[in-house]
């Protein structure tokens, strides 16, 4: 018996152990071989509710999605918006670049195969903040892993020499930039690819990525080279067929009307992402009339991801995700660092080194600052003074990382700049050492420069009576008749938007936050 | 033949037990993302519940005014046997407005919903806006009712401001703008002004009528104007701002044409972490044991740009290794590009070189045949670490 536990039981036993300890390992795959990326530390998402936010218009995201070959998850048209921000609260606003992480870091954490895309523009606007800021995005999405990488008509006006340094590949790291029909000086597939093939999931992805015809004619830069969208794709695709690809992508920064003319005319392309389209994408993909071709588009403002799932490389085996970029998604470590870099250099090179020169006031009145209205309208400063509008510099101070060096961000946190194009008016904030009377949104941001106002009332000019009233008359607001009303509402407006202040919106919201600020004239 | 037989069996029920063992513990995460409303869905409804219905669920506003409002009122009846309590959930804007008439409805009754939403705020173009009603129709626990259409204005201008990316400081360049106007009658400018008087003179507006086969590609377009903006040579070197209030025939209230750009020299030099105005590269802290590889280009514009001839002259310190790539361009009215790759190289020294007390700055010079740039300096601030 002895004998037969020995030489025959004993010997099973272990190799039954063996067998299904190899079986764990096989078929849990690569649960352990998805190592977190280094520098981050998302926590593995509860499969339960990490994807659940009842308050949403999407409450819950990919239900009844089995893990599919490849996860697509397509962005684009951040327009600048690099984190939600404002005074209605984060857990109120949609978008940003550490959700955006989240969303791929927490997809891949369940195991799925992620390809990331974007369509482009990833500024709004131009200047030299802009140049820095877009090279922040670029360094952010070359870190996230993003495959392909359009450039937007706004990317394009941007400085081509500044663009080149962002793009261009760096040592052995392949740029995931891609533009089919518009190049940085010259057609140049080393510094700038024409295509991407990306290999993932047991699938070949081709992406081509063009410009409009439309947005073609809003960019203005001498050192750009383009082909029309048309005869760019008609170039590429040859190109992308004989590698055998399975998915065919077409990136278009383009108007609407312009991308479906693109699918229907090459429609070998399974998906276009169009930078056309409302605000808001819809709930589901539209599929071009006449092909079967989905049409995505991606909203604006870089609020939401639109990830589709895919099955196979058959047109039918495609899912469709909106996602909003909302409060479920937290914050990544790695972006912060990113955001931090960019504020820091913000901050190193100064205004001045932004090409932000102080441009003159309609009417060349100037700047005094709140300390100034205080000799005489006692009460208004005292309730001015104990509102968030008094300490809002020190709100940017406070921030993680600090913002007190964007322009972006002092255009409604100081006083004297013009809130919405973010360049001080001369007399307006510079600094805390230069112009300390002007931290915080002050008095002036709404009744207008206070200047002759002062220099009147406390005898520096010689002014007349009437020359008087009509400086009081010019910083004067009422709320006494509709279009009085209006006028005060569009002040609020100015900084209250909807980027930064989704609670504050028409005739009603004033009602609410008025008592919060309430100041009557002279004492 | 008994061995194997032992052996195989052992191989198999091993594998099989993994198996078991592995989708019991994993298995769930690929589905459990299921709503527990969602859930509910699929579990049989009873016949005394209620039931929401919506004739539509979607209305396309189609064209609207900007500063316009609209509104339409959908329907939701209970087609049930119980009262349907309905809640107002979110939206995809707080902009949109969306009132429920009714909380509760009886059977066989209805209320309404009314979506209001005001063009305001927003660029001509497509818009999309949702809103959620919830209930407690176990079989729709939630209704999204959609309003779309078009945003359009009387007049349409694109760009809707200018960007002169890069204006070479001794040469002019010129921009168009195309104005579209959608209303019966011909577009005409008739006046316009620079707001920014001190450079006002560095610029020339020009207004002509829109040819006709540009008028043909623009739907709806009824006539249209091209604006020719040239920015003269004379600016000083760095970014320039202007506006242009633009008076038209047909619109009330003047439109502006904001204008930015960057004049620039015919040298520049662009790359991760430069900084223009102190002529620096910033390289931070540096790993010795790893080194770093960064790149810069120098792009050369004007006429002289043919005659960069670039050569190394001198770097220091020793640490620093700095090779220049082929000239690219030049051709036609493309600039010449030079790539200049800088390495502090792997097993590097630790070494201070940030400046003042902290280190000589690291200092790269090129020469070149280039009249206004015969020698091109590049300080590099590191330091380098274990």
């Amino acid at each position: 018996m002895k004998s037969f536990l020995l030489s025959r039981l004993l010997p099973a036993a272990l190799l039954c152990l063996a067998a299904a300890a190899l079986a764990l390992v096989i078929f849990r795959g690569g649960s352990t071989a998805h190592a977190q990326p280094a520098g981050d530390s998302p926590t593995v998402p509860s499969a339960a509710n990490h994807w659940q936010r009842p308050a949403s218009l999407e409450p819950t995201l990919f239900a009844d999605w089995p893990r599919p070959k490849v996860a697509l998850v397509l962005t684009g048209l951040l327009q600048g918006y690099i984190e939600p921000c404002g005074c209605s609260g984060k857990e109120n606003e949609q978008g940003g670049l550490s959700r955006r992480d989240r969303l791929l870091t927490d997809l891949a954490a369940q195991n799925w195969t992620v390809v990331a895309l974007d369509v482009g523009d990833q500024v709004r606007r131009f200047g030299r903040q802009q140049e820095i800021k877009f090279q922040a995005v670029a360094d952010a999405l070359k870190t996230m892993g993003y495959r392909a990488v359009g450039l937007g008509p706004n990317d394009l006006r941007l400085s081509a020499t500044e663009l080149l340094a962002s793009v261009a590949p760096v040592g052995n790291q392949p740029s995931p930039f891609v533009s089919t029909n518009a190049a940085l000086f010259a057609f140049d597939p080393k510094t700038l690819p024409l295509d991407q093939v990306i290999e993932a999931g047991g699938l070949k992805i081709g992406v081509l990525s063009v410009l409009g015809d439309e947005q073609r004619s809003q960019v203005n830069n001498q050192d750009l080279q383009f082909q029309p969208a048309d005869k760019a794709i008609a170039d590429g695709l040859p190109k992308l067929t004989a590698a055998k690809c399975d998915f065919l992508v077409l990136l278009a920064s383009a108007t609407q009307d312009e991308s479906i003319a693109l699918a229907k005319k090459y429609p070998q392309f399974q998906i276009v992402v169009s930078a056309g389209g409302a605000e808001v994408p819809p709930k589901q993909a539209t599929v071009i009339e006449g092909t079967a071709t989905r049409l995505i588009e991606l909203g604006s403002k870089g609020m939401y991801a639109i990830v589709l799932g895919l099955y196979d490389n058959s047109p039918d085996s495609i899912r469709y995700q909106r996602v909003p970029l909302d409060a479920r998604f937290g914050d990544s470590a790695r972006m912060k660092r990113v955001l931090a870099s960019y504020q820091d250099q913000l901050k190193d090179i100064g205004l001045e080194g932004l090409g932000l020169k102080p441009a003159a006031y309609p009417g060349g009145r100037k700047f005094v600052g709140s300390q100034a209205c205080s000799e005489c309208h006692t009460q208004a400063y005292a309730v001015w003074k104990k509102t968030p509008h008094a300490q809002a510099l020190e709100t940017l101070a406070h921030l993680d990382p600090p913002r007190q060096s964007d322009p972006e961000c002092l255009s409604c946190h100081v006083t004297g700049w013009e809130p919405q194009k973010f360049f001080p008016w001369d007399g307006g904030y510079l600094s805390l050492d230069k112009t300390p009377a002007l931290a915080g949104n002050g008095c002036e941001n709404c009744h207008g420069p206070a200047s002759n106002h002062v220099a009147a009332e406390t005898f520096q000019i010689k002014a007349s009576e009437a020359d008087k009233e009509r400086y009081r008359a010019e910083l004067r607001l009422s709320l006494k008749s509709d279009a009085d009303r209006r006028k005060v509402i569009d002040i609020c407006l100015k900084c209250h938007d909807i980027d930064n202040s989704i609670n504050f919106k028409g005739g009603d919201a004033f009602d609410q936050y008025w008592p919060k600020v309430e100041h009557h004239g002279k004492d | 033949m008994r061995h194997w037989f032992l052996i195989i069996l052992a191989v198999v029920l091993g594998l099989a037990f993994g198996l078991g063992l592995t989708v019991m513990e994993l298995g769930a995460s690929f589905t459990s993302t299921v709503d527990a409303s969602l859930a509910q869905q699929n579990s049989p409804v009873s016949p005394d519940a209620p039931h929401v219905v919506a004739d539509e669920e979607e209305y396309k506003f189609g064209s609207m005014e900007r500063e316009s409002l609209k509104t339409h009122v959908f329907t939701i009846r209970n087609e049930g046997h119980s009262p349907l309590s309905l809640h107002k959930g979110a939206s995809t804007c707080r902009c949109t407005k969306f009132e429920l008439a009714g909380e509760t409805v009886k059977p066989g009754e209805s209320t309404t919903v009314t979506i209001e939403w005001k063009a305001r705020d927003v660029q001509p173009g497509p818009f999309r806006q949702s809103a959620t009603i919830e209930t407690n129709d176990p079989a729709r626990p939630e209704l999204t009712f959609t309003i779309s259409g078009d945003v359009t204005n009387s007049y349409r201008m694109t760009p809707t401001s200018l960007a002169f990316s890069s204006i070479s400081a001794g040469e002019p360049q010129t921009a168009e703008v195309h104005i579209f106007s959608y209303r019966p009658g011909q577009l005409e400018v008739v006046g316009h002004e620079f707001t920014e008087t001190s450079t006002a003179d560095k610029f020339e507006f020009q207004a002509v009528p829109m040819p006709a086969s540009v008028l043909h590609d623009e739907k709806d377009a009824q006539s249209g104007v091209v604006l020719h903006i040239t920015v003269k040579p004379g600016l000083p070197l760095g970014a320039f701002r202007q506006k242009i209030q633009i008076r038209l025939n047909l619109a009330e209230d003047p439109i502006e044409l904001p204008i930015e750009g960057n004049t620039i020299s015919d040298v520049v030099i662009a790359g991760r972490g430069w900084d223009d105005d102190h002529s620096l590269l910033t390289l931070g802290t540096v790993s010795g044991r790893e080194g770093i590889k960064t790149e810069l280009f120098i792009v050369a514009h004007g006429t002289h740009r043919k005659d960069l001839h670039p050569t190394i002259k001198q770097v220091t310190p020793d640490d620093l290794k700095v090779t220049l790539g082929e000239p690219l361009g030049g051709t036609g009215d493309t600039p010449m590009r030079l790539p200049v790759m800088l390495e502090i190289p792997p097993g590097s020294r630790p070494a201070l070189h940030l400046g003042g007390e902290e280190g000589k700055l690291g200092e790269v010079l090129i020469g070149t045949d280039l009249p206004e740039a015969k020698t091109i300096r590049i300080l590099v601030r590191f330091d380098v670490g274990e």
